[in-house]
């Protein structure tokens, strides 16, 4: 925890007009090339909890299997949130969403698996008959890039 | 290569239980012809009318009686069945995607009042919003579908109605239960009995014992797993239990005796392509066994599976084991899903497939010798379906079915008499509905004064299509064969439905 509240006194890398709870950033220095990133979530129905954000930019990472490049959780407010960072290297990145709306710190599942709390995905990603790949949610950001990922349920 | 993808991603997390996240390849672009070819058929084959969309989103009258309501006979007749089949310009291309509309048939001694309603599912709220069918149903794909995030966004509560615990719900059999006011019909939410369980399968047969103790199962096609229930008399979860199932079908109903759970699997293989609805990612495989499941009610992990011969089932009478351990359970037995891969598919645009019809069977499976006979209870040529029972011998020795049979022709392709069966002696009691009229499923309706399966009636409703209007009949249930002693009829014709309740 001291190392993120270093790197949040340090640089802030991300700016939303909504109450920051947490980031945890994997990449401590300004990129040389860096992108400006702008994500809006839609179709949020509660207020209560967090939004659990992180964006990865590997396959393994996507899968859990290393780290996101960035992490932030955010207070919800009914509707649409946004956030914009300039912190990310241009490349490929996906993003993944959960409204921790109980606020218990995890996204709740029933038994076999399938999430009871909201979810998104970067592109609006689907998947068929199982959540969606690396492939489905990669996108590329290049300069500059601007998504918007509205909660499912 | 397709399967070991799929198995991987199913062990990372399911996003979406049975109906999966189903995102078709490729929507029609435009409304296809379902709607005008099923309106030119009804013009020629009156009898259509049992699929034809609801007309209204709500329904109230008075019957008209004729004969009388026998003394002792009061309560409610509840039914749940597909209504709105058409939206827009699209009309579904299933039997079974119709959103559910529920019924009551209140009954009183000077006469029966009915009210329908449709359930106001996520699904019918966002597509009568939007004008036009939004969603991928059961056997279904609108033009430019949206995806389908959870089983229960697609939740049409369409299939069966369980009334429990003083409470009342609808019934789909992917999804969770709907809650339904009892008394204004209208639409209360979709039930969770715990966290753990929310959003899994609750089947639209669930069996209650006659202390109200509760068995329920439910399929998730996408992890291969079946997932058992056992809720109390109060409405509490004791318990909720996976077991894994691989291949896994759309299993419709079971059995329950006094210590276990029984269901045939049929080798319906869910073997998903990704593209279509999600009765097209599955695969009929008639050189494969339909397996017999038996879980022990105490442990759910105590289970054994046991075979038969390929055949498919949807609907079971009853179950009980004997002295011996046997256990024993009846089933209308088909050949293969013919009816519901084919007949009610086409029938909504009106054209009828025969399929290869179902037959009334009974099972003795032996699991000390690992056996399983069937034999068959009715006359060769005589087909059934929708076997009910006296609730108060679930799971318990029993020795009449109240069920629809079909042994002459009819002006229709339904079946079209109601009959009794006595298992003891065989005997069978049948009442030939007239042309004209296409029973639905009939409940065996006890008088609680008298002993399980002696004297009480049968009660059920069917489509007078000549008149154009929905009757209820009752009839003396020692006495079929004599005819309704009083039918009570509505001024207006609903779409057929599927299963009702009597409380």
């Amino acid at each position: 925890m001291t190392l993120i509240r270093n790197l949040i006194a340090r640089t802030l890398p991300v700016r939303t007009g909504l109450r920051l709870i947490l980031i945890c950033a994997g990449i401590v220095t300004q990129p040389a090339f860096a992108a400006d990133l702008d994500v809006t979530i839609r179709g949020i129905h509660s207020a209560t909890g967090m939004l659990m954000i992180a964006v990865v930019n590997s396959e393994a990472a996507f899968n859990g299997e290393a780290p996101a490049v960035l992490s932030l959780l955010l207070a919800p407010r009914e509707g649409a949130v946004s956030f914009s960072t300039d912190a990310l290297p241009e490349g490929d990145y996906g993003i993944r969403v959960m409204h921790d709306e109980n606020g218990n710190g995890d996204m709740d599942s029933n038994m076999v698996g399938m999430p009871t709390e909201p979810w998104g995905f970067s592109n609006n990603a689907m998947g068929s008959f199982g959540p969606p790949g690396w492939s489905d949610v990669r996108f590329t950001l290049d300069g500059s890039a601007s998504t918007t990922i509205d909660l499912n349920r | 290569m397709l399967r070991r993808q799929f198995i991987h991603r199913t062990a990372l997390s399911m996003l979406t239980g049975a109906a999966g996240s189903l995102l078709p390849k490729a929507g029609l672009a435009t409304v296809d012809s379902w709607k005008s070819a099923f309106a030119e058929a009804l013009d020629n084959n009156p009898w259509l009318l049992a699929f034809r969309s609801t007309t209204s989103d709500s329904f109230a009258a008075d019957a008209d009686l004729e004969g009388r309501i026998p003394e002792g006979l009061t309560g409610t007749f509840y039914r749940n069945g597909p209504a709105r089949h058409e939206i827009g310009d699209f009309r579904y291309h299933h039997w079974f995607d119709g959103d559910g509309m529920m019924q009551a048939w209140r009954i009183q001694p000077d006469g029966v009042t009915h009210s329908a309603r449709m359930i106001t599912t996520r699904k019918y709220l966002a597509e009568t919003d939007a004008g036009r069918a939004l969603y991928p149903g059961f056997a279904s794909v609108p033009p430019d579908p949206k995806p389908v995030t959870s089983a229960d966004s697609v939740n049409v509560a369409n299939i069966s109605v369980l009334p429990h615990h003083g409470k009342l719900y609808a019934l789909w059999e992917a999804g969770s239960p709907w809650e339904v006011d009892p008394a204004d019909l209208s639409t209360r939410g979709l039930h969770a009995f715990s966290t753990e369980t929310e959003g899994l399968p609750f089947s639209a047969h669930p069996r209650v014992e006659p202390d109200g103790t509760l068995w329920n199962f439910g399929y998730v096609s996408a992890a291969k797993k079946l997932v058992f229930w056992h809720i109390s008399p109060k409405g509490q979860l004791v318990k909720a239990g996976l077991i894994d199932c691989d291949p896994i079908a759309p299993v419709h109903d079971f059995v329950v005796t006094e210590r276990y759970l029984v269901m045939l699997i049929p080798p319906l293989n869910f073997e998903p392509t990704g593209g279509g609805s999600f009765l097209d990612q599955h695969q009929w495989h008639p050189e494969q066994p339909t397996r017999v499941l038996v879980v022990d009610k105490n442990d759910f992990s105590r289970h054994r599976f046991f075979e038969l011969p390929a055949q498919w089932v949807f609907h079971y009478g009853n179950a009980w084991e004997d002295e011996a351990g046997i256990i024993r359970f009846d089933a209308a037995r088909a050949p293969d899903p013919m009816a519901m891969i084919d007949s009610f598919r086409v029938i909504m645009r009106g054209q009828v497939v025969p399929d290869g019809g179902s037959f009334h069977h009974q099972y003795r499976l032996d699991p000390t010798r690992g056996t399983v006979e069937e034999t068959p209870l009715l006359d060769q040529g005589t087909s059934s379906e929708f076997p009910t029972i006296d609730p108060r011998v679930i799971g318990r020795r029993y020795s009449r079915i109240v069920m629809l049979t079909r042994s002459s022709s009819a002006e229709h392709e339904m079946l079209n008499e109601v009959s009794s069966l006595n298992l003891d002696s065989g005997s069978l009691d049948t009442y030939r509905y007239p042309d004209g009229v296409i029973p639905e499923e009939h409940l065996y309706v006890p008088r609680r004064d008298l002993a399980p399966e002696t004297g009480g009636w049968v009660v059920g409703t069917g489509l007078n299509y000549r008149k154009e209007q929905t009757e209820l009949r009752i009839f003396d249930a020692d006495r079929l064969a004599d005819g309704p002693v009083a039918i009570a009829a509505l001024p207006y014709a609903l779409p057929m439905g599927l299963h009702a309740k009597f409380v």
